[in-house]
């Protein structure tokens, strides 16, 4: 995708649940790759697989989900060969990941301050009074007033906002070179969020650290991304640089979603109606034949019935898996 | 306002909660939730009300479906006061007004069928015989997109756009004049939001409902809105037609949160200038100044001791600031 070298590599990977409805196909054939520095994001609405790629990739994902196939490459090694012990460094040192909701993520009895520290003492072998100094400092670079007081503070008596910044500062503890973060926003008010995605931009200006940025919100990615992928059942339908793929979208699906965006269209009143994407997402484990798509897309053709279309390339850079480009 | 057109007269409106902090009780504090709203919501149109979590629009919503009782104000509906309303003439007002809620997960009965969630309210207002009933429960379902046979099914066996379509025929199946609804498509995907906010315009079209839209968002409710309130930690900062709110927003908080919504086509180096750089601070008791002083770019001494009023300019475009 570019010249400079990825950090991050994936390729072809497939994670699946096995239940008692059928093989539930999560992430299908996923390759993706982020050099230092760079914003990638991963945009999909519940239930594309986006979350379980980012759980994949640290292999947090638990049973019955399971990683079939494919490759994670970090600076060459494949993370899925390592041995647990090795891969438990991997998180959160090298590869760190902020979740969506921060109320659940932070443990509700611990100070945020000795929560901050356990990163510390258990990556760097840091004392503790040395991981209380550096936790300090973490918690005044994400912006957080009075640093020394709020470390002491316990999650509960932080606003959402604040505690989004602390799962920020517990992610770049260590300086990641990697950063997943799956919907580090949606859980917030849009004046909170802009604060969040400039924090994360400013933080990543300063350390080079490329960011996975998890989304479905396409506001968020024609802020903060440099390449953006979409995830549609558990594939990959559309990828290239995000302002071209939000610009000139080649995938129906991906030019349905702009077109569901509310608030863009020129004009106000009773008759001005959004071009809605019809039906919903299909099952997993019940996907229609031939294209994942083809029941939603209004200008299916009789191949796209049958057949799955290969992610192409449609223009320089810009991959799309459909059959009518 | 001319009488004949308001249907919804909210007049003074105020709201406080006592809050215990600390389990001895020692330190009791008030909040105001709602701060002296006045608004007015017209027949058949769609009001808008925008504001960050907190700011009391869902308070207000409650007060207005009477969930909440006011500590002082009063609503006026067709020029009844609803808070003095008993019996049948509260029957009466609970049909005209209804809601539909955020959650479509946690607002339906899970042991229910979705064609008895449906019908309940028209078992509780006694409207009809038993067979008829079953007609206007298969009429309301078709217009929301929901076929018969689905009506067997569980809450758990739909996706959350079925589940907000459930939510809307059980509101719309006592014909209401007002329909309250409170984030109803925030927790949807986006696809599916889009299917949901063309069936609330089309059924509002249809059946010449008025429409309080409660939302964070500022795309949807510019989709949605004739006009636009803007509420902020109780008060409403400013209100005007759609097109005066979002394309040429008078009050400083109104330009921050439109300024926070991110643009599609904006590039990742845009520095957004009147981005608000904080959270809303509750001001401190005794506090006589302007709400929105503490967080405000333009804040002057007399933003700090007087508060504003919400002033009506030129074409209905209100505003509470001292700076315009």
């Amino acid at each position: 995708m570019t010249e400079t070298a990825s950090i991050l590599e994936i390729t072809n990977l497939s994670s699946h649940f096995e239940t008692a409805g059928g093989i539930v196909r999560a992430v299908e054939g996923v390759s993706l790759k982020i050099a230092t520095g760079q914003t990638v994001a991963v945009v999909g609405e519940s239930g594309c697989g986006k979350t379980v790629l980012a759980l994949s990739i640290l292999r947090l994902l638990s049973p019955p989900g399971r990683i079939v196939g494919g490759e994670v490459l970090f600076k060459g090694v494949n993370l899925l060969n390592l041995p647990e012990e090795e891969m438990r460094k991997v998180r959160g040192r090298d590869i760190s990941m902020i979740f969506q909701e921060p109320m659940t993520s932070l443990n509700p009895v611990f100070q945020i301050g000795e929560q901050l520290s356990e990163v510390f003492r258990l990556h760097q072998a840091a004392s503790r009074s040395d991981a209380r100094i550096k936790s300090v400092d973490m918690l005044r670079m994400v912006g957080i007033p009075s640093p020394e007081k709020r470390a002491k503070e316990y999650p509960h008596q932080m606003s959402g906002g604040m505690r989004q910044r602390v799962m920020i500062a517990i992610a770049m503890a260590c300086s990641p070179q990697v950063m997943l973060a799956d919907e580090p926003t949606t859980a917030l008010d849009v004046t909170i969020q802009a604060q969040i995605i400039d924090l994360i931009l400013s933080l990543q200006r300063k350390t080079g650290t490329a960011v996975l940025l998890i989304t479905h919100d396409l506001g968020v990615v024609a802020e903060a991304a440099d390449f953006a992928f979409v995830m549609y059942a558990g594939r990959i339908v559309e990828g290239s640089a995000a302002k071209d793929l939000l610009i000139s979208p080649r995938h129906p699906y991906t030019n349905g979603l702009i077109n569901s965006l509310p608030g863009r269209k020129t004009g106000f009143g009773r008759d001005i109606f959004l071009d809605a994407i019809p039906g919903m997402v299909p099952p997993l484990y019940n996907l229609p034949p031939g294209c994942r798509f083809q029941e939603r897309c209004l200008g299916a053709l009789p191949i796209c019935l049958e057949k799955e279309p290969p992610l192409m390339e449609v223009a320089p850079a810009h991959y799309c898996r459909c059959w009518k480009n | 306002m001319p009488m004949n057109q308001t249907l919804l007269e909210i007049s003074e409106l105020k709201k406080s909660f006592d809050v215990n902090n600390g389990f001895l009780r020692n330190s009791n504090s008030i909040i105001h939730a709602v701060d002296g709203v006045t608004l007015g919501i017209r027949r058949a149109e769609t009001l808008g009300l925008v504001g960050e979590s907190g700011c009391g629009k869902s308070t207000l919503a409650r007060l207005i479906v009477r969930l909440e009782r006011p500590s002082a104000g009063t609503i006026l509906f067709d020029n009844d006061d609803i808070f003095q309303l008993t019996g049948e003439r509260l029957k009466g007002y609970r049909r005209s007004v209804q809601m539909i809620f955020q959650d479509p997960y946690s607002s339906l009965n899970p042991r229910r069928t979705a064609g008895d969630i449906i019908a309940e309210p028209l078992k509780i207002h006694a409207l009809t015989a038993p067979r008829e009933g079953e007609d206007k429960l298969l009429e309301i379902s078709e217009l929301v997109g929901l076929n018969e046979d689905q009506l067997n099914r569980y809450p758990h066996e739909f996706s959350g756009g079925q589940r907000q379509r459930i939510g809307i025929a059980r509101a719309l199946i006592l014909r209401p004049r007002l329909l309250i609804a409170d984030e109803p498509v925030s927790a949807l995907d986006l696809s599916v939001q889009a299917q949901i906010l063309n069936l609330l315009k089309s059924l509002q079209n249809e059946l010449k409902l008025a429409y309080l839209f409660i939302t964070h968002d500022f795309g949807v409710v510019r989709h949605m809105s004739d006009r636009i309130a803007v509420m902020y930690l109780g008060k409403i900062v400013e209100l005007g037609k759609t097109t005066q709110v979002c394309d040429a927003p008078l009050h400083p908080y109104t330009q921050a949160l439109i300024a926070a919504v991110p643009e599609l086509y904006s590039s990742k180096t845009v520095e957004k200038k009147s981005r608000a750089n904080d959270a809303p601070k509750p001001v401190a008791a005794g506090f006589s100044g302007c709400a929105y002083f503490p967080r405000c770019r333009y804040g002057e001494s007399i933003c700090e001791n007087t508060p504003p009023l919400l002033q009506e300019g030129a074409g209905e475009h209100s505003v509470a600031c001292h700076k315009i």
